[in-house]
């Protein structure tokens, strides 16, 4: 039976569960593939307080939906969150077709965290925190291990090389973006996250406002603005710029559309030059530059090498 | 010329000897050499107590022979060479093995003495990695091999366990993709062992499609024929001495010795001595001192259009062509 600070693998945070793995010390995978009706015997109940949980979600992508002729859906998902293991309620994540998970135990993590001159760049109190997109190498690596076949006697070689894999682009980030200072509260980060959550959903309309959303988490404006800039780096309204703009890139690119002032009305630009304005200043090319027409054949989108999907 | 004598392991505690012998030293897991000997990357990394893997990636500055002595046993090596790859086409700087065999794959018992000379100015790139012989077993064996099987090709009286082939253009593409990490950075470890497990991965589905076929070779046998081509490679100027002479030479039947002769090098003897002419011929083309004419009179070609006809389906392009572009 779990106490409150462990986690049972993988009942506890991953039913349906298909693969699980000790890597190296410290260091286990998980794969849950509901392709897979399995059921795993192994139940390794660890200490939650020793571990951070890495979940990278294959259904983290920009979804362009047709609902009908004349309106479109679509969905955008972070398919990345770290989270100490404690702070596991900070999110939920949909256990719906294909995921893979770290357990990293913070002494391993820390060790990769080691500057140059051997001065720890992480405090007691700090954390990691990620509630982000997949970068691409992390999701082809994974793509490339979701096509193998668990039966073969090569999977548990490449489900260990996938995750010593994913382990270093993890590293490489973290080492890139800094720990998370400061102890973090589970309710205050579940709070932070849930909201974050909740812009990706609104990338269609206006920033909904610090107002808002300070209300919606149960903080006063100031130490909301704060906390989310703690955790993410970037402010919320920044945040959501950035995540409307990917979405609008992909809306260009995705043939549905006549004109490019189509698109910014769909995001909620009036003016085409301002549109053009910031899109160029986060992608460093302005729209038309991307955009495909209604009627032409969209570009091919990022597939796996010919290779990989030769089983 | 530069001799190395070395030995392999899982445990690393050969690398300290390797440095030495290359008049260098150890950094961490860098070996450090000197630049007038070759320059660039030597990296060996131990992932557990059952593989190490070690990464060579280099300019020879001067021609080294290396002769690999191992003492222990209790381990196989399998090695990725990248430079001679097919899919890697380098003309000038291609590292050249005594007796070029036409692999970038090779899988060797640890008791096999291997000489190889590398030349001044060839670019190598390769990853080795050194496994405990029972886990190897046990990889194969979950691949349906049968015990019996294994048992006689692990069986260290007699057999040596060998394999040359082809590396799949999927190692080609995990190693490619390994070789953009920077040696020595924070996460380079980690990289480097999920390079070894992904090819191990590969190597084994090979394996199961018997692409690769895990054989024994009698280690009496295998001398025999090593013997055999570096007495091909001493008459390559000259004209192919025949089978029968070969096998002879050898003390086999010539049938015996055609097999095992394939079976070991992956090609005829025929092949390999004309092969290793034309890798020749090239080079004194490359030196400038020889007509066409006059090289297919030196190693013996039966005529020049014979030298122009089998060099261009061996290179790709004629001698002429091959000369107007140096």
């Amino acid at each position: 039976m779990a106490t409150k600070d462990q986690i049972s693998v993988p009942r506890d945070i991953a039913q349906g569960c298909s693969y699980f793995m000790d890597v190296m010390p410290g260091l286990m995978a998980l794969v849950v593939d509901f392709s897979l009706q399995r059921s795993v015997e192994l139940n390794k109940v660890v200490n939650a307080e020793d571990f951070y949980i890495a979940y990278y979600d294959l259904s983290d992508e920009i979804d362009i939906q047709k609902i009908n002729d004349t309106k479109m859906g679509y969905h955008s998902k972070l398919g990345m969150v770290v989270v100490d293991a404690t702070l596991k309620s900070s999110y939920t994540p949909s256990l719906k077709m294909y995921s893979f998970w770290l357990l990293i135990a913070k002494p391993l993590l820390q060790k990769y965290l080691l500057g140059p001159t051997d001065n720890p760049k992480m405090g007691h109190n700090d954390t990691i925190v990620f509630s982000s997109h997949m970068d691409s190498r992390t999701r082809l690596c994974i793509l490339k291990l979701r096509t193998r076949n668990y039966n073969d006697p090569s999977f548990e070689l490449s489900l260990r090389g996938t995750s010593l894999q994913v382990f270093a682009y993890l590293v490489e980030r973290i080492n890139e973006s800094g720990p998370v200072l400061g102890k973090l509260s589970e309710l205050d980060t579940a709070q932070i996250i849930s909201t974050q959550a909740y812009l990706m959903e609104q990338l269609l309309g206006a920033f909904p406002g610090i107002d808002f959303l300070s209300t919606k988490a149960g903080m006063s404006i100031s130490k909301y603005k704060k906390l989310f800039k703690r955790i993410f780096k970037e402010s919320p309204n920044s945040f959501f710029i950035r995540e409307k703009l990917n979405l609008a890139q992909e809306l260009l690119k995705s043939g549905n559309f006549n004109a490019i002032n189509e698109v910014g009305k769909e995001l909620g630009y009036v003016k085409p030059g301002y549109f053009a304005a910031i899109y160029k200043n986060q992608f460093g090319q302005l729209p038309g530059e991307v955009f495909i027409k209604t009627g032409h054949k969209p570009k091919n989108r990022l597939t796996l090498p010919h290779d990989s999907r030769r089983i | 010329m530069k001799e190395v004598i070395y030995r392999f392991g899982v445990e690393t505690d050969w690398v300290e000897e390797l440095a030495a012998s290359l008049e260098g030293f150890i950094d961490g897991n860098f070996i450090i050499v000197a630049d007038d000997i070759l320059k660039g990357t030597y990296y060996t990394l131990q992932i557990s107590e059952n593989i190490t893997v070690m990464l060579v990636d280099v300019i020879y500055h001067q021609d080294v022979l290396y002769k690999v002595r191992n003492i222990k046993n209790d381990f196989a090596g399998i090695y990725f060479n990248l430079t001679e790859g097919d899919l890697v086409h380098v003309m000038n700087d291609i590292s050249r093995s005594v007796g070029r065999w036409n692999y970038n794959l090779a899988i060797t018992d640890s008791q096999l003495d291997i000489d190889f000379v590398i030349k001044s100015g060839s670019k190598s790139y390769g990853i080795s990695l050194f496994l405990k012989k029972h886990i190897l077993r046990e990889y194969l064996s979950k691949t349906g091999i049968l015990d019996e099987v294994l048992n006689r090709v692990f069986d260290e009286r007699q057999n040596t366990l060998l394999h040359y082939a082809h590396m799949s253009s999927n190692s080609w593409h995990i190693i490619n993709e390994f070789r953009k990490s920077a040696p020595g950075s924070i996460s380079f470890n980690l990289l480097l062992s999920g390079l070894a497990y992904n090819l191990m991965a590969d190597c084994l589905d090979n394996i199961m499609k018997r692409e690769i076929t895990i054989s024994k070779v009698l280690r009496t046998d295998l001398a025999m024929i090593l013997n055999s081509q570096t007495n091909l490679i001493k008459k390559q100027e000259g004209i192919f001495p025949g089978i029968t002479s070969l096998a002879a030479e050898a003390n086999m039947s010539a049938t015996k010795y055609k097999k095992l002769y394939k079976k070991i090098t992956g090609q005829t003897p025929n092949a390999f001595f004309l092969n290793n002419k034309l890798e020749l011929a090239r080079d004194l083309l490359g030196s400038g001192h020889y007509t066409i004419r006059e090289l297919a009179e030196k190693l013996n070609f039966t005529s020049t259009s014979h030298l122009s006809e089998q060099f261009k389906s061996y290179f790709g392009m004629s001698p002429k062509e091959y000369a107007a572009s140096l």
